[in-house]
């Protein structure tokens, strides 16, 4: 076992010194990656959601009637988004952390007092949006924005309602002569007066809407920070977990680092069989799986050298992962669960250039349908699905899990126990095949 | 220490090797000649456990079967397709596959040192492979073998596009490996490399081991007659009577007397400007065996400078 291990190591060093030396390769393991990371990194939020469903939970803490109405109109804003009502808040923003919801919305107490009358201080609103789909921020506000709009009218023509029952009491009470005199006049003059206060309202709304004040606020709209820790103000500063922007293009970054450690390495055991060099190692006194353990070694090594060199790269920018024992296991269970990988494209050609080609048309899909290229909620819905048997989609949530999301090791156990699972059964796949062919 | 018995191999519809047995003994030069598709490499993949042969049994020195990998520690092979990491240094080829066998240290340090020495790269150990001279790299995959220091030497046409120096130098350093015991079964289609060096030759055609003995032996018994070629100064005498064709001022006749007839065609009066006596050697003897020229494959690197 010893000397397997030290037969492997060896394997793996002369694999990893030929790799520093292939430019290409460790552009592609290096230079892509890093690349990738600060072009996103610079660029997020630039991109602007196009079909994507959104879902969002709404949490209605008032339970007032113009609460009630609120969430009603905003189910009803565009329909294919997924609205989630049935949620408190700790569970919605727990979802949202964890990547399940774009965002969350709170509506606290005391928000269908004022909400949609104007020139009273305007509501609050608490929304929390999924750091990595702050492009669907802008989104979710405007959507907000709406329906507040909506309800403003809602509660506008409820004014005109009562205006015109308050002028049919008044008629009527001109013309009861039921009631004594004295009581009749007092209460027709408070009618009045309900009925003045009615129309300056509508006079100065109506100002307003023509005018748009520039102090005149439909919502008062809080950013609500998703963090694990509570606060004593509930209500939350706009501070947000993700610090930088680093925090979500580096995770997905790294996953083409990681793309291409596993291609070089598949590609690498190819090599070696064109240059001959396969026939030493395979008159050596190894044993098959030997050979095989070396490059497994190597792909796991450099996959972990790569997601390492990310990180330092993030936290130099200034990223901080907030459960930086969860990159421990995180860093390995990805690395096993590529390198499974590597063995498995290693089996698909013959030559270096079938076997290359092969490897990055998978890459791409697996980039594709697990969020490596284009953020998850930008895909529709069906291909979202995809994505849950995408070992890229669980590598990156593991990531940002330790980054950001501030997984537990509870939440923490679904993607370690999926990269590790697709890992194992990669490699003994991948193996299996390799060794035969050895 | 090595036996070979009655193996086989096929791909597919080929036959690469059919029923061939042999054996060799410690600080032996075996000749393994044949043409290209012999199935002089087949054999050689057996021997060193890369294949498997499809009938018969093969055991190495004091191990076993190759295909056991702890056996095969007692073999080195020299592929005859260069097998080397092109971007590692000669140096670091070296010591990876050194390592490989387990050595560590000043004693992989040695071993690293004189396969240096052995390939004469001391000079270019630091260099990458990529660099080197085709020569350069054809040394450095013999010494490849060598790192391990194994009793038993597989050479699969070691000398393929080797300078004449060079060539000169490996067959010293090959000499001196056999006088140190080591066995050597050396694959080649140049007979002048098989009677150079190897005591018995293993003649192999369309994957039969047609004849398999001592050089001289092999003459003796297939070789035949001298072949004789004079070029004439004038006209023969009349009176004389020639022992073969004559044309064009070239007389030319097989014998097993060749000095005998150039003595009386002397005194009988002739003179010529040039005599040239071939002996029987390998060629014929291949000839005699196969019907065919080895040279018909091939041709003889040497020829290409020469013209001829
Ligand atoms: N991997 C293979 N697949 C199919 N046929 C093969 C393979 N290797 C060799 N052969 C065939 O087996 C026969 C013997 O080949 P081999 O390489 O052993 O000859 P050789 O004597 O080494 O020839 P050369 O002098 O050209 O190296 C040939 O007919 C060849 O075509
Ligand atoms: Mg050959």
């Amino acid at each position: 076992m010893i000397r397997v291990w030290r037969t492997a190591t060896t394997l793996a060093t002369k694999d990893l010194r030929l790799l520093m030396r292939d430019r290409l390769a460790l552009f592609f393991v290096v230079g892509i990656p890093i690349l990738y990371g600060l072009f996103f990194g610079a660029i997020s939020g630039a991109f602007q959601s196009g079909d994507a469903s959104l879902a969002i939970a709404i949490v209605d803490e008032d339970q007032s009637p113009w609460s009630k109405r609120f969430v009603e109109i905003l189910k009803k804003e565009p329909e294919k988004n997924e609205w989630r009502t049935s949620m408190t808040r700790r569970e919605a923003l727990d979802a949202c952390r964890r990547g399940d919801l774009v965002a969350a919305i709170v509506l606290p107490r005391g928000f269908g007092e004022n909400a949609g009358i104007f020139f009273q201080e305007a509501p609050t609103l608490l929304v929390a949006v999924d750091p990595s789909r702050n492009a669907e921020k802008g989104l979710v506000t405007g959507i907000l924005m709406q329906a507040m709009g909506k309800l403003a009218a809602d509660r506008l023509r409820d004014q005109t309602s009562m205006k015109q029952s308050l002028d049919e009491s008044i008629r009527r009470l001109q013309s009861d002569t039921s009631m004594s005199l004295p009581s009749r006049l007092a209460l027709i003059a408070a009618l009045k007066s309900f009925r003045n206060f009615f129309d300056q309202l509508q006079q100065t709304s109506d100002e307003n809407q023509t005018e748009q004040g520039p102090d005149f606020e439909f919502v008062h709209i809080e950013q609500l920070e998703i963090a694990r820790r509570e606060k004593t103000d509930a209500l939350g500063s706009p501070l947000s977990n993700v610090q930088t922007a680093w925090d979500i293009s580096f995770p997905q970054a790294t996953i083409w680092g990681i793309l291409g450690c596993a291609t070089t390495f598949a590609v690498s055991l190819v090599r070696e069989r064109r240059q001959g060099s396969l026939l030493r190692l395979q008159v050596a006194p190894l044993r098959p799986p030997t050979i095989v353990a070396g490059k497994a070694l190597a792909c796991f090594v450099s996959v972990v050298a790569v997601i390492t060199m990310m990180l330092v790269l993030g936290m130099a920018l200034g990223m901080r992962p907030r459960r930086p024992l969860l990159l421990i296991p995180a860093m390995l269970a990805t690395a096993f669960c590529f390198t499974g990988i590597m063995a498995c494209i290693a089996t698909i050609g013959k030559s270096e250039e079938s076997v290359s080609g092969a490897a990055w048309g998978a890459n791409i899909v697996m980039a594709m349908f697990g969020g490596g290229m284009i953020p998850l909620a930008f895909l529709p819905s069906w291909m979202q699905g995809i994505g849950y048997v995408d070992p890229v989609r669980w590598a990156i949530l593991i990531l940002e899990g330790a980054i950001w999301r501030e997984f537990t090791w509870g939440e923490a156990a679904v993607p370690l126990a999926v990269l590790s699972s697709v890992g194992i059964v990669a490699l003994a796949l991948g193996g299996t095949i390799l060794r035969r062919k050895l | 220490m090595l036996t070979v018995d009655d193996v086989y191999k096929s791909y597919g519809d080929v036959e690469a090797v059919r029923g061939v047995s042999l054996s060799l003994a410690p600080g032996e030069i075996l000749g393994l000649l044949g043409p290209n598709g012999a199935g002089k490499s087949t054999l050689l993949g057996m021997i060193s456990g890369l294949l498997a042969p499809d009938r018969g049994t093969i055991e190495l020195p004091g191990a076993g079967d190759p295909r056991d990998p702890q056996a095969r520690r007692s073999l080195g092979l020299a592929p005859q397709s260069l097998s080397l990491y092109e971007e590692l240094t000669a140096e670091e080829n070296l010591r990876f596959l050194g390592t490989l066998y387990g050595f560590s240290g000043r004693q992989l340090a040695g071993r690293v040192e004189y396969c240096l020495e052995l390939a004469g790269l001391e000079a270019r150990k630091r260099d990458r492979v990529t660099t080197f001279s085709g020569g350069m790299k054809r040394r450095l995959n013999l010494a490849c073998a060598l790192i391990h220091d194994p009793p038993l030497l597989l050479l699969d046409e070691p000398t393929v596009g080797v300078d004449p120096q060079t060539r000169a130098h490996l067959f010293d350093q090959i000499e001196r490996l056999r006088d140190n015991g080591k066995g050597v079964i050396y694959a080649t289609h140049y007979m002048e490399e098989a009677s150079r060096l190897c005591r018995r030759v293993a003649i192999v055609d369309h994957g039969r081991l047609l004849a398999l003995d001592r050089v001289q032996d092999l003459i003796e018994r297939y070789g035949g007659q001298s072949s004789v070629r004079i070029v004439l100064k004038q006209q023969p005498p009349p009176s004389l009577s020639l022992p073969g064709t004559w044309q064009d001022g070239i007389v030319s006749w097989e014998t097993d007397t060749p000095l005998d007839d150039l003595v009386r065609l002397a005194g009988g009066g002739l003179e010529w400007e040039e005599v040239a006596i071939r002996g029987p050697d390998l060629e014929t003897v291949f000839l005699k065996l196969t019907g065919r020229s080895l040279r018909d494959d091939t041709e003889q690197p040497a020829a290409h400078g020469a013209g001829g």
